[in-house]
């Protein structure tokens, strides 16, 4: 069957734009397997993070704590010592009053002793003692409220030391470096990511385009079959092929022009016990045998003459003929040519066949041993002969 | 019979027909040539092919020639034309 120009380009231009599809196909699988990597280390990168993030809270926690202990236990004291002060501060001013009236006590008493009624002097000298007491309680009340004070100092220093943030700043900054590392990591993702999406893009066109011309390969590729089932048809009409052989009837074209119909074999079409129709260059029917049928001139529908025409240089008479059901055109050689055959296919005229020809024969002038035909066909010769014994 | 005299006959078919221009050759000349050196055969009665007595290259030339002219059918066209009439003629030269 002969080869259409336009079928071919388009599938070829099909088969351009598959390729194109499926190299940008594989340009996009490799991004997007980049970009996957990619999206992998910046998952883990953010699982480091959030890890990361969880420890550096916990330890703010805990210093958070500690700071909240430290406020509380150091509040306390201060309460304790300020109470304590102020209630020092009292005392000692009592206190010294109570010196003060001590020594007014003992000096009224030593000059009622000394300069007047001596009997007064006792009564001034108990109050002293008096006074002294006061003042001796008052001053042990103080240092027993400085004790206290001291006593509180003392316990807030051992239940809440200093906070130590140290342990929160480190976990702040292996906090920040996995941080960083997410957000490059994030960065190259968001980068590949893009290249991905732009790839795909490239790949949705070239599929779309792909399809674009199947589709119109597939289109134009029906509408042939169309267009050949209908010469087909045409051709089994003219030739009068039963239904029953249509399907499976073999079409020859010849470069004479004739057509050539095989029908009803076993098997196929050719296939053994075939029938045989011929159809001229016009369309007209000039052969027709039946499946099983015998072969001999009762087939020949208008059985024209066949038709002769004179000898050239070493070949005598051109002939049409028939070889079972195959015409020829043909003719012997004649002197240094004798032995060999010219033949080609079909009933042609002198011009064409003197350049459309096969030559069969023994080398008879030169002994090669080899036949013409083979030494011919090594030098290039085409064939135009495709009946029996060819 | 005598193998000069075949020799000679020979040697003026090639003049006559071979040994020419190659704007005056033609496919007829080629046929002529081939027909004659055959008539040898019968004429002396010879045993076996008389293309046989021509010096190569002419076997090689007169394929080459079957090719270009369709069995001498058609006329060749110069350029092997051309070639033919070389190897024919260096053929020549050797008889």
């Amino acid at each position: 069957m002969a080869r259409n120009l336009e079928l071919d380009a388009l599938k070829q231009r099909e088969q351009v734009a598959f390729q194109r599809k499926q190299t940008a196909f594989q340009k996009y699988k490799d991004a997007k397997d980049r970009a996957s990597v990619a999206y992998d280390i910046m998952q883990t990168a953010w699982v480091e993070r959030s890890s990361a993030r969880e420890k550096m809270n916990r330890e703010f926690e805990t210093m958070q704590r500690a700071s909240d202990n430290y406020c509380e236990v150091w509040d306390r004291y201060k309460y304790i010592r300020d109470c304590n002060n102020s209630r020092i501060e009292s005392l000692r001013y009592e206190a010294d009053r109570e010196h003060e009236m001590m020594k007014n006590c003992f000096d009224q008493a030593s000059a009622a002793y000394e300069y007047g009624s001596k009997s007064e002097a006792p009564i001034y000298a108990t109050k002293g003692h008096e006074h002294k007491e006061r003042r001796n309680e008052l001053n042990e009340e103080v240092k027993i409220l400085i004790r206290e004070i001291q006593e509180a100092k003392a316990s807030a220093q051992y239940r809440a030391p200093k906070t130590d943030s140290s342990a929160f700043h480190r976990a702040k900054d292996y906090f920040e470096s996995v941080k960083s590392r997410h957000e490059i990591a994030q960065a190259e993702f968001k980068r590949l990511k893009a290249e991905r999406d732009s790839l795909k893009a490239e790949f949705d066109s070239a599929q779309e385009e792909h399809v674009r011309l199947k589709t119109e390969f597939q289109k134009r590729l029906e509408e042939i079959k169309a267009n050949k089932k209908r010469e087909r048809d045409k051709i089994l009409d003219k030739a009068g092929v039963r239904w029953s052989e249509r399907g499976d009837a073999k079409i020859v074209k010849k470069v004479d022009g004739t057509t050539q119909i095989y029908h009803g074999g076993f098997g196929k079409g050719d296939g053994f016990g075939h029938g045989h129709t011929a159809l001229d260059q016009f369309g007209n029917k000039t052969y027709d045998r039946g499946a099983f049928e015998e072969h001999g001139c009762q087939n020949f529908v208008n059985d024209d003459p066949l038709k002769s025409y004179p000898g050239r240089g070493q070949w005598g008479e051109l002939r049409h003929g028939w070889i079972d059901d195959h015409a020829v055109t043909w003719c012997e050689g004649v002197g240094a040519n004798v032995g060999q055959t010219l033949i080609c296919d079909g009933h042609v005229d002198r011009v064409y066949f003197d350049s459309h020809h096969d030559h069969y024969g023994p080398d008879a002038k030169y002994r090669s041993g080899n036949r013409i035909e083979d030494i011919t066909d090594l030098m290039g010769r085409k064939k135009y002969y495709s009946g029996p014994g060819k | 019979m005598s193998n000069e005299k075949i020799i000679q006959e020979i040697k003026e078919l090639y003049e006559k027909y071979i040994i020419k221009d190659v704007d005056e050759f033609c496919v007829d000349d080629y046929n002529k040539f081939e027909e004659e050196i055959w008539l040898l055969k019968e004429k002396y009665q010879l045993k076996d092919s008389p293309f046989l007595l021509l010096p190569e290259p002419a076997r090689e030339a007169d394929y080459e020639m079957m090719n270009a002219s369709n069995d001498g059918l058609v006329e060749p066209e110069i350029k092997d034309k051309a070639i033919y009439l070389e190897k024919m003629k260096i053929s020549y030269s050797k008889i």
